[in-house]
């Protein structure tokens, strides 16, 4: 059996050495996410600050990635959270994770604090250490245009170099956004990672493979969702159904719903700004937005971008939200971080605590103050660190948008339970896709179950995040797994009688999906409507897979992220919300529009085999074949 | 007086993006779609997501939704994402 190859650099001493991955290691954790998590427990010392240099980076492909397979150009980053002090993984498209494996590696442990700035080179199986103090300071298009133009590259801006807390890092126009990423990278002087090679990814069945992807292929660009509307509009697409769902966070979460909320949606998007649509390598979804700002063409906003530059700071200037769009990806920062710490500031100042000189519904300046954020320049230094961080020094903890530390997404959980449960339990924090997705089915979906009931949100959260992880594993974006919701849903549309008792029914699917969950090991069959990432990941690899060994990987991966924010000091106090969303409800005189947490947190914890403080019990770990560190 | 407004393909389908007239409820105005507008923008329409003022006929009355002088009904195309 072909392992997967990883190479481990340490660049105190420019020590370079093959790290190899065990047979067992592979059957069990198989790469991306899971395989990072678990060797993010191995390497990285307890206890040690995620900016040290002995902090541990893991950059690395799941088995799919590059092989042809639909939307698998993604590459994962696992690291300490700078946000949260737990655990992180960051991953995004572009071409670099399809070069590293052609480069011949499936993934590089990056360690130590290089003396000077470095370009990590990685060349037809060779790692080398190359002179980045020219390229230090650039933004993300000059490096890019700086370094060698047929290599993969993964790269930061001036925000990485300065170690803003939300730094992410570049593939492309494409960003690894979250958590910190790029801030990690730059604490080790590491510029860029660069990667070129000649070996094409092996599969172990090439045959059947390459036919299940033709169908797979086939499938995709069939369904509504991933054949016609993710490319039409993106994920920005989704402004205007969360407003209709008063799901779209207004004035930093205070409100779900904003009246000139279309000015900012992914509709006028496509009538007004975009140029083209685009997409990864590999990916027949093509969502990506292309658009001008400053008379060039760009990458444009997703979902995320818009809702938070616009709503939620009260601003409906969709060219400004392009402008501040392009500036964090230049800069090399999460939108999503970045811009809820600007609302969080908003709100500081809106009740005298606080003056960053910002305000609600003002955007003319807000470029500069970007630009300042980057550089850590003044005031604007505390605004690089964070919401939680920010909150800690002036107050407003209860309106400080974020769990564990890592800022929410751009879903007012009170008009979606699910999501606050989701929030709430996520490993690397306020995340959105950690947290499960459960708004695809209570907020803004064809299928809309009951969005304030408590009922069936533990079960689903737990289903959706162990497929969620698993579909990152394998080394897919996770829109690839946006087809396991019916067609014919699409086709019928969400006013119809058949789509709306749908919807109600899944409020009762939580002991169904519970039996399922705890059964996972009878699913052995694979089906291209539910999960076809698992018959894929099964050929590429030689190992035997189907949809239940796909959610126990999943489920492995959740556990495993779980265990080491656990082991850095986390608890399940730490799985919370802010007070505002617990105990303030959205709608006055409506009790019900807050999230009910106390009542979801403990079912959760039973769902998922943990104990009542949210500790994984042994048998838990067992049946998942989870060895302590 | 109620503002309609298409977006997605019921646009093109409408050939218009906006109208106006006078209706009752966001069934009348589904009606309205199929009598104006042909059997096609009636299938599309229906599978939409409608809107009366932003908000989804789902959170109100579904086609039931009254509605009142002054307000807009629109029909969005179902997106996806995250």
């Amino acid at each position: 059996m072909n392992t997967p190859r990883y190479v481990k650099v340490d660049l105190t001493g420019g020590r370079v050495e093959d790290f190899p991955i065990s047979e067992a290691y592979f059957r069990r954790y198989i790469g991306g996410k899971c395989l990072g998590a678990r060797l993010l427990l191995d390497l990285m010392p307890k206890g040690t600050d995620a900016l040290a240099p002995e902090s541990v980076i893991i950059i690395n492909t799941g088995p799919l990635t590059g092989t042809g397979a639909p939307s698998t150009s993604r590459f994962n980053m696992s690291f300490k959270n700078v946000l949260t002090g737990g655990v992180a993984s960051s991953n995004c498209g572009g071409q670099f994770g399809a070069m590293l494996r052609r480069a011949g590696y499936e993934g590089i442990i990056l360690t130590g604090r290089a003396p000077s700035p470095v370009t990590v080179e990685i060349c037809d199986g060779q790692v080398k250490l190359l002179d980045a103090r020219e390229l230090w300071g650039m933004d993300t298009e000059q490096v890019q245009q700086a370094l060698p133009r047929h290599y993969g590259k993964l790269f930061i801006g001036p925000a990485g170099e300065n170690l803003v807390r939300y730094a992410g890092a570049l593939s492309g126009e494409r960003i690894a956004g979250r958590c910190g990423g790029g801030a990690v990278l730059g604490s080790k002087n590491v510029k860029a990672l660069i990667a070129y090679g000649t070996k094409r990814p092996e599969v172990a069945r090439p045959e059947r493979f390459s036919a299940f992807v033709q169908k797979w292929v086939r499938f995709i660009r069939s369904h509504p969702m991933t054949g016609d509307s993710l490319p039409r509009y993106g994920s920005a697409g989704l402004v205007n159904k969360a407003n209709a769902s008063h799901a779209l966070p207004t004035h930093n979460f205070k409100y779900g719903h904003f009246d000139r909320a279309d000015a900012v949606s992914g509709e006028t998007l496509a009538e007004t700004e975009l140029t083209r649509n685009s997409g990864c390598v590999s990916c027949p979804i093509r969502c990506e937005r292309r658009v001008k700002v400053y008379g060039k063409e760009v990458k444009g906003p997703e979902y995320e971008t818009l809702g938070f530059f616009g709503p939620n700071i009260d601003a409906d200037d969709l060219p400004k939200a392009l402008e501040l769009n392009y500036l964090a990806d230049l800069l090399g920062m999460d939108t999503i971080s970045l811009a809820s710490s600007i609302a969080f500031a908003m709100e500081l100042k809106e009740r005298g605590m606080a003056d960053f000189g910002v305000e609600f519904g003002r955007v003319d300046d807000l470029p500069d103050v970007v630009k300042k954020i980057a550089r850590r320049e003044g005031i604007y230094s505390d605004l690089a660190n964070g919401t939680k961080w920010l909150s800690e020094k002036y107050g407003g903890q209860e309106f400080a948008m974020n769990s564990k530390g890592l800022e929410m997404a751009s879903y007012e959980p009170r008009r979606s339970v699910g999501m606050g449960l989701g929030y709430a339990t996520s490993n690397r924090g306020g995340c959105h896709l950690n947290g499960g997705y459960v708004p695809l089915l209570e907020s803004v979906g064809v299928l809309q179950m009951d969005a304030q009931t408590p009922a069936a949100k533990a079960e689903l959260a737990v289903f959706m995040q162990n497929a969620l992880e698993a579909v990152s594993s394998a080394g897919c974006c996770l829109f690839s797994a946006q087809t396991f919701i019916p067609a014919i849903f699409f086709k019928l549309g969400p006013n119809h009688i058949v789509t709306r008792i749908t919807g109600r029914v899944l409020s009762l699917a939580g002991p169904p999906v519970r039996l399922m969950l705890a059964l996972s090991d009878l699913l052995r069959f694979n089906t291209k409507y539910i999960l076809p990432h698992a018959k894929a990941l099964g050929l590429a690899t030689g190992l035997k897979m189907d949809t239940g060994r796909f959610l126990r990987l999943g489920e492995r991966s959740f556990n495993l992220e779980r265990l080491f924010n656990l082991r850095e000091g986390l608890t399940g106090k730490d799985d919370a919300l802010p007070g505002r969303l617990t105990e303030t409800p959205q709608v006055e005189g409506r009790p019900d529009t807050v999230v009910p947490l106390a009542k979801m947190l403990p079912r959760y914890y039973r769902v998922r085999g943990w104990s009542a403080d949210g500790v994984p019990r042994a048998k838990k770990l067992r049946r998942l074949g989870i060895e302590a560190s | 007086m109620i503002t309609v407004e298409y977006r997605g393909p019921l646009a093109q389908l409408c050939g218009c993006r906006t109208e106006q007239g006078d209706f009752t409820t966001a069934g009348q105005v589904l009606r309205h779609v199929r009598q104006a507008h042909g059997a096609a923008a009636w299938r599309e329409a229906k599978k939409m997501l409608v809107t009366v003022d932003g908000t989804s006929i789902l959170l109100l009355r579904a086609w039931r939704t009254p509605l009142e002088d002054g307000q807009a009904v629109s029909f969005l195309p179902i997106c996806g994402g995250g």
